[in-house]
């Protein structure tokens, strides 16, 4: 294949392998021959030796087997009996630590490789994890110091790192510590051995700057961005690019072939070709509607490889043949699909007006760019992205009104439990709108009482025994109204009677406050209130001159009556049997009735209010949160807008 | 291009990143080709370039990555933000949605880069003053406040692109010879490569003449 200097579409199958006819997959690097060859022929012009052909090696039918690690012993340099002497010297060696600590700047990213392969280390045992690591610590070694001097070629390199993966499978035949394990085992360590030690040596093997990768790497970028024009159809590789759905699957192929330049390990490169590779064969079976033939695969690569536009595509290509163990590339789906992608790289290499089909003018004028091709994939490329903001933008949106929703739920919430706040606290101030009057009734008494005290006095006892049974039968119902005219009018100096009916009604109402005293504050409240009237009831037996009638009182009974105003002359006055402080009293009652309930549903409100507070900030920031959520919503949507805008 | 393997004796490591559109392809042709591509196809994936420049005498080579802008390749752009010593952030002066998105690009690269990164702003398209969108005072003080170096460049002109590059490779020299920059850390962004004498002349010879034939 790598003989052909023209590109062409259609490659027989054959081309894909090796030069001598082996039924190795062959490669540019390798002269065109498969690894084992090509080693082979570098060895044989190296040492000399004629009558080892590549003919009699390539019939051998374990190639990286313990017979031929024999037989190469048998002829190798001593360069590679050096090599040996480091595997066999290095179990006596103390140093038994993991190879981290060896490993400069990458440690981190070596760890994480091990730490991928716990689970293989857990079965195999210590014993061949120390055996490895020791190992993969004297080939690093050995490649660091080649690698430190510029005369050591890349090839070299390369030679030893094929050799390490060959002696190394050798000795997992070998060695007593490895027996027992499985073939899928060992070569799980192989994997190891590879991923970990081209790993820690990335920054020396990849894109050296020995090599002209980075310039191949450069002149095939260059190209390829030339190339933009090329179309599915000038490839003929029936890739539908108007479907939107074949468009999102070449998406995820060259999001794999992109993966490539971002890994380390050549294993995980060659994995990244594969599962583009087996995408683009999905994605021609969705195109034909069937199963495909090998000879459309080709096509659909090149155009894939055109359209990505990998970075250091060169550098990554010969970094995976170099240093990826060549039994990898030889044979089996990844040294297929590898072999494929090389051929695709040289066909864009090699692209002339020819291998299109296309008048030689047109192809020059498109590769200066004269004329600029009504690019379907480029647009279609443009719209796709404006199509994928479009979705994103819609999942976004979707958030939001979901949060909008919950957000409007507890608003909806807090809106009921305003409502029942509020009710409930209306409920309260009835409740207590109907108890509290009866605290105030109390008040009165003393005046009605008060009023008739001076009638009393003067009066003679105006009682017959007829009368008195009646006056007996009367306080039973213990109303506390004494409005009814037959309380107020006869008068009874009878003192007993008297205090018997403050009596009953003190503890009524005490009764009363303490059903509602719940609380500690009202009750508190409340007492003082309490004790107040009690004092107040004790003072109001005895008879009392008019001057020490409360404002109440004064207008209730008898308008002739000094002014209450005047409290001063009314202590002066003869009067002795109530207390200084008594006659501060009687407004004290009504007063501290009214405050009190007052202060005690305001306290409730208040106290309510905090709880109901201690919610409110929570829905409070919601709010500020959902405007800022619709601003941006509102962004979104501009942007959107915007993205449309550009396209058109 | 390069003069030979170790003709320069530092390599950085540069990104760029911004929306799509905005001229990140071409400010880095501009840089590398002292040229203006005016039908630059969008950018799948990344894309590189290389130059060597000189700093305080030493030679340095330029590793820049030009990443796509496009929302769904961030998952591939966004593994080279690792172990970038640049990072120059590109707005289009024209398009005010681009200079609104600089907040999330400068999220995404204060997250995934060293506290050493050194973060350049570039609003481009300067040449296209009449379709301004962004006030060159706005975006200073977005700069300021967020501490980063600015300029208002054109791709197109080639007006202080060098500029915003070299500037970039001083801070960060700089910061090797601070001390706050650490060569041997893996993500640093920054190669050591010992200079060898001959070689270095060897390409002193032939920077000039890059620069002469490519103008
Ligand atoms: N007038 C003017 N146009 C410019 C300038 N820089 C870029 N452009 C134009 O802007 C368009 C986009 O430029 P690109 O460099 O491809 O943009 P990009 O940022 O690489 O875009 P993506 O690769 O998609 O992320 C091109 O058509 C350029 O011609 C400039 O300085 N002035
Ligand atoms: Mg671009």
């Amino acid at each position: 294949m790598y003989t052909l200097k023209k590109a062409s579409l259609r490659i027989d199958e054959s081309y894909l392998k090796c030069k001598n006819g082996c039924d190795y997959y062959g490669n540019e690097e390798w002269g065109g021959y498969c690894s084992k060859c090509h080693w082979e022929r570098k060895k044989e012009a190296r040492l000399e030796v004629v009558e080892r052909g590549a003919l009699k090696e390539k019939q051998q039918q374990s190639p990286l087997g313990f017979a031929k690690f024999e037989e190469k012993k048998r002829y190798q340099s001593d360069k590679k009996a050096k090599l040996l002497k480091v595997f066999a010297k290095s179990p006596n060696s103390k140093d038994r630590g993991k190879p981290e600590s060896l490993f400069g700047p990458e440690t981190g990213e070596a760890e994480a490789v091990h730490a991928e392969y716990q689970e293989l280390f857990s079965k195999v045992g210590a014993k061949v994890e120390t055996d490895i690591h020791k190992c993969i610590r004297s080939f690093y070694k050995k490649l660091l110091s080649d690698a430190e001097n510029p005369l050591t070629s890349i090839d070299e390199l390369s030679e030893r790192a094929q050799n390490f993966y060959q002696i190394l499978t050798a000795r997992l035949d070998e060695e007593n510590c490895y027996r027992g394990l499985s073939s899928e085992e060992k070569e799980q360590l192989i994997d190891y051995a590879e991923k970990y030690a081209m790993t820690c040596l990335y920054r020396i093997l990849f894109c050296p700057a020995t090599t002209t990768d980075e310039d191949k790497d450069l002149y095939i970028q260059k190209r390829i961005r030339q190339l933009n024009w090329v179309s599915a159809k000038h490839l003929d590789c029936g890739i539908d690019e108007t479907s939107t759905e074949v468009h999102d699957l070449v998406y995820s192929s060259i999001t794999e072939l992109l993966g490539m330049d971002s890994t380390k390990a050549p294993q995980d490169k060659l994995g990244c070709v594969m599962r583009c590779c087996r995408k683009i064969l999905h994605l021609m079976q969705k195109c034909v509607g069937g199963p495909t033939s090998a000879d459309d695969f080709l096509p659909a690569l090149i155009f894939v490889v055109l359209k990505a536009n990998p970075a250091r595509l060169k550098s990554n290509i010969n970094y995976v043949t170099r240093f990826c163990n060549a039994s990898k590339l030889m044979s089996g789906e990844g040294g297929y699909y590898f072999t494929n992608l090389c051929c695709a790289v040289s066909f864009i290499e090699n692209l002339t007006y020819e291998s299109l089909n296309m008048p030689e003018d047109e192809f020059n004028q498109y590769m200066s760019g004269k004329i600029i091709p009504s690019g379907t994939w480029e647009s279609a490329l443009i719209m796709c992205e404006g199509m994928h903001l479009i979705n994103e933008n819609l999942t976004i949106f979707g958030d939001l009104r979901k949060r909008h929703a919950a957000i409007m739920m507890e608003i909806e919430a807090l809106k009921d439990e305003m409502i029942k706040f509020q009710d409930e606290m209306l409920e309260r101030v009835s409740d207590l709108r109907e108890n509290v009057p009866l605290e105030l009734r109390p008040i009165r008494e003393p005046m009605d009482i008060d009023a008739e005290d001076p009638a009393i006095a003067d009066l003679p006892p105006p009682l017959s025994p007829q009368i008195v049974e009646e006056r007996v039968q009367q306080p039973r119902p213990r109303s506390p109204r004494q409005d009814s005219p037959e309380w107020q009018i006869p008068s009874y100096p009878d003192e007993a009677l008297v205090t018997v009916n403050y009596d009953i009604d003190l503890s009524d109402l005490s009764g009363g406050e303490a059903s509602q005293a719940d609380d500690q504050p009202m009750h508190h409240s409340l007492d003082t209130g309490s004790v107040a009237s009690l004092d107040l009831f004790r003072t109001s037996p005895p008879p009392l001159p008019p001057s020490n009638l409360s404002l109440l009182d004064s207008n209730q009974i008898s308008p002739s009556l000094p002014s209450p105003i005047k409290p001063l002359q009314s202590s002066s006055s003869p009067y002795q049997g109530f207390s200084s402080q008594g006659w501060q009293i009687p407004s004290i009652p009504c007063d501290t009735g009214t405050s009190c309930f007052e202060e005690r549903s305001q306290k409730h409100l208040h106290e309510q209010g905090q709880q109901q507070l201690q919610h409110q900030p929570v829905q409070q920031n919601n709010v500020p949160a959902q405007d800022q959520e619709n601003s941006l919503g509102v962004k979104i949507l501009g942007n959107t807008l915007e993205a449309l805008d550009s396209l058109l | 291009m390069s003069g030979g393997p170790y003709s320069y004796s530092y390599i950085f490591k540069y990104i760029i990143i911004g929306d799509m559109g905005v001229g990140k392809s071409c400010l880095l042709h501009q840089f590398t080709e002292k040229k203006f591509m005016a039908d630059c196809p969008h950018t799948i994936g990344v894309e590189f370039g290389t130059r060597i420049i000189e700093v305080s005498g030493q030679k340095i080579k330029l590793q820049i990555w030009d990443t796509a802008g496009q929302e769904r390749f961030r998952a591939v752009t966004r593994s080279y933000y690792r172990g970038a010593a640049g990072a120059l952030m590109v707005y289009d002066i024209t398009r005010r949605s681009t200079y609104n998105h600089l907040s999330s690009w400068l999220t995404d690269t204060r997250n995934l880069t060293n506290p050493s990164t050194v973060i350049f702003l570039i609003g481009n398209k300067c040449d296209l003053d009449g379709q301004r969108d962004v006030t060159y005072e706005e975006a200073k003080q977005f700069a300021e406040e967020n501490g980063l170096m600015f300029v208002e460049a054109s791709a197109k002109t080639g007006e202080r692109v060098e500029e915003a590059f070299l500037e970039t490779a001083k801070k960060i020299f700089q910061s090797i010879q601070d001390g706050r920059l650490d060569l041997n850390a893996a993500e640093s962004g920054v190669q050591h490569k010992p200079s060898q004498t001959g070689r270095t002349t060897l390409s002193n010879d032939q920077q000039p003449n890059k620069d002469t034939c490519s103008c």
